[in-house]
């Protein structure tokens, strides 16, 4: 269904499309990879992204991408063989293992990393990065939470508030 | 006008959160309505394959219902337009349309990406809610909850999230109804009846008089439409799910069903309940779900439910274990002409006679396991079931020891259109010492059996004499190792 002026064939070698940075940046991926992405999928079955054009992604800069990407190259394989079900005990403990690793970031990369998801609609990336922050609220008390991701110091109005929730709310402390 | 044939293909997931009734696309005249696609067009996940004789022009693509969020759709639908060289377009459209729902976009025009460290304060309020709501799903709902005091923006938050986990929030967190009972009932009622996509339910500790309590809550999830159900408690008469259409997925974990006469859902589509289940010692419960795809049962103790027909039937793992109460002293296969024997009879008179194989009968995949000593399978077989669309068959030892084949040859002779048998002996796996693969010789071929069956396998711990005879009989049907 793809155009077929679109030149860029997709027998032999596999077929790549171009991605372009927020900067600028240009990387270029297999389709497979970049076919994670929901949002991409649309224009790469169509046909776009291949040759000199490129796909603009004006919201994400070139180190989110790349990290993306890592994230991409690394699952395309397994999303292919529809995920678990011809997987071996091995390769999904492999892709595990890389995921842990994957998201022991720092803070600002990881809310670029989550945004990036969102936007690309990178259905398995959005879960690690969202299990990854609920990970860092799980059993911390609210200002654990707050000083954990990064929160600014509440204002004397904002710890009114938040006491008058606890009120509000002692039965989910107890 | 210049008529122009034009197809869009793609997957439309893309409009999934938008709130529209129907899209209109308008003629250049902008008065003309070229063509009114329906509500089904935007359906979520739908594909979408529509062909269309009319030129229009991209900016009249618009909707009945105006919204905010639809906004994000349509630049989507334009992208897609623009991309294709068969739409015909009167300008260019930017893809950077594509973006324009970013919200990071709007806070960071000059900025070029992630925004400075210094400003990193709160980033995590400024992500949209549905990240947040999805941050929320992997928190035990106390966790969940509690984030309502971090910030004005998350007061609610929770309330609106459509995953639920009322499970033990820590290792010696409390497990019992009592303990969580306040906590589930404010949870529940203060977040009234948003919809709910997946809830999980957990907590083992419960007494007779928390029965009442239990049930509620989960007529409550069920009313929020919930798709995803995981439950290791049950109530008594609780699994009629008939009355909620949304419920596709249903997990049973360390339940007591003795008192459920009926598990029964037209909409569930995939069903699992553990050998940590108890059925009832007496009665057999009926398993009513005509459009599951995806089934897997382990019984473990009491009596086999019975299974209606499942004409969408993809795959099933069942597995029978030896504290099943389902035997009888007088019998091997059943059938001991004693009318009132719990295990031999006692099955739904309209029925073919059949507890589980009927209604695994149109399975493509399929797993049966079990413990020498149950007869169910035995006895179902003298029903004669036909596996008219069976592809891979998974059986253990029940089916071909102690050196009686009969039952493994039935399974053979009555799947024509069998692909693949793995008989798993003696072990439980997921590693196996040996593994061995037979192939067919096409000389000794049995007429019996399917002509598509192309690989047998066989996976044991050891080659003792029970597995030579199982090979020997492999090799009268004309099976041998390659």
């Amino acid at each position: 269904m793809a155009a077929p002026e679109s030149g860029d064939g997709n027998n032999g070698a596999a077929r790549m499309v171009t991605l372009i940075s927020s900067d600028n940046t240009r990387f270029e991926v297999e389709a497979a990879a970049a076919s994670l992405s929901q949002t991409l999928q649309l224009t790469i079955l169509d046909g776009g992204g291949g040759g000199g054009d490129g796909i603009p992604l004006p919201n994400v800069d070139s180190a989110t991408l790349s990290k993306v990407l890592e994230y991409c190259i690394k699952h395309a394989p397994a999303a292919a063989n529809g995920g678990a079900p011809n997987a071996t005990a091995v390769d999904r403990a492999e892709l595990e293992r890389f995921d842990n690793e994957f998201v022991n970031i720092d803070q600002s990369v990881l809310y670029s990393l989550i945004m990036a998801a969102h936007n690309l609609e990178i259905e398995g990336l959005q879960s690690l990065v969202a299990k990854k922050v609920a990970d860092m609220i799980k059993g911390k008390s609210p200002m654990e939470i707050r000083r954990t991701l990064g929160f600014p110091d509440p204002t004397p109005e904002e710890q009114a508030e938040m006491n008058a929730h606890m009120l509000e709310y002692g039965w989910a402390y107890e | 006008m210049g008529e122009r044939m034009a197809l869009v293909t793609g997957v439309v997931s893309r409009v999934k959160h938008v709130q529209l009734s129907s899209v209109l696309l308008i003629g250049h005249d902008e008065d003309s309505v070229v063509h009114d696609f329906g509500p089904e067009w935007c359906t979520y996940g739908q594909i979408l394959t529509l062909t269309t004789n009319f030129v229009f022009a991209p900016w009249c693509l618009c909707t009945r219902e105006r919204s905010s969020s639809f906004a994000s759709a349509r630049v989507i639908i334009l992208q897609q337009l623009a991309q294709s060289e068969r739409w015909w377009l009167p300008g260019r459209v930017d893809a950077r349309l594509l973006f324009d729902r970013m919200p990071v976009k709007r806070r960071s025009v000059k900025g070029k990406g992630s925004l400075p460290p210094a400003a990193s304060g709160d980033r995590l309020g400024t992500l949209p809610d549905d990240v947040l709501h999805h941050v929320l799903s992997f928190l035990p709902a106390q966790d969940a909850v509690r984030t309502c005091v971090l910030a004005h923006r998350w007061v609610h938050l929770w309330k609106s999230a459509t995953s639920l986990q009322i499970v033990r929030r820590d290792v010696d967190g409390p497990r019992s109804v009592k303990a969580v009972r306040e906590f589930v009932d404010h949870l529940l009622l203060l977040r009234g009846s948003s919809p709910l996509d997946t809830c999980k339910l957990s907590l083992s500790d419960f007494e007779e008089d928390d029965m009442s309590r239990m049930k509620l809550w989960i007529r409550h999830i069920l009313m929020c439409k919930v798709r995803v159900l995981s439950l290791d408690i049950c109530d008594h008469k609780l699994l009629d799910f008939s009355f909620c259409p949304a419920l596709e997925v249903l997990e049973i974990d360390d339940s007591d069903l003795s008192c459920a006469d009926n598990i029964s859902s037209e909409s569930l589509r995939c069903l699992s309940i553990s050998r940590n289940c108890y059925f009832d010692e007496y009665s057999r419960t009926h398993i009513y779900a005509p459009n599951l795809h995806s089934l897997r049962l382990e019984i473990g103790n009491h009596r086999t439910p019975f299974l209606a027909r499942m004409p969408s039937l993809m795959e099933a793992f069942i597995t029978l274990c030896d504290s099943n109460r389902d035997y009888c002293e007088s019998t091997y296969s059943g059938d001991c002409e004693d009318d009132s024997c719990f295990a031999c009879y006692d099955i739904p008179s309209d029925t073919e006679n059949c507890v589980l194989l009927q209604g695994l009968s149109e399975a493509r995949n399929l797993a049966l396991m079990a413990d020498v000593e149950i007869f169910i399978f035995r006895r179902d077989l003298k029903s004669c079931p036909t596996f008219g669309s069976l592809k891979y068959l998974l059986l253990n030892e029940y089916w071909c020891v102690p050196a009686d084949f009969s039952a493994l040859a039935y399974m053979l002779e009555h799947s024509p259109i069998l692909e693949k048998l793995t008989l798993q002996l003696f072990s439980e796996g997921p590693k196996f010492n040996v593994e061995m693969r037979g192939i067919f010789d096409p000389t000794e071929r049995s007429a019996a059996i399917s002509e598509y069956l192309k690989i047998v396998e066989v996976k044991c711990e050891v080659v003792d004499d029970r597995v030579l005879d199982v090979l020997k009989f492999l090799s009268k049907l004309g099976i041998s190792g390659n």
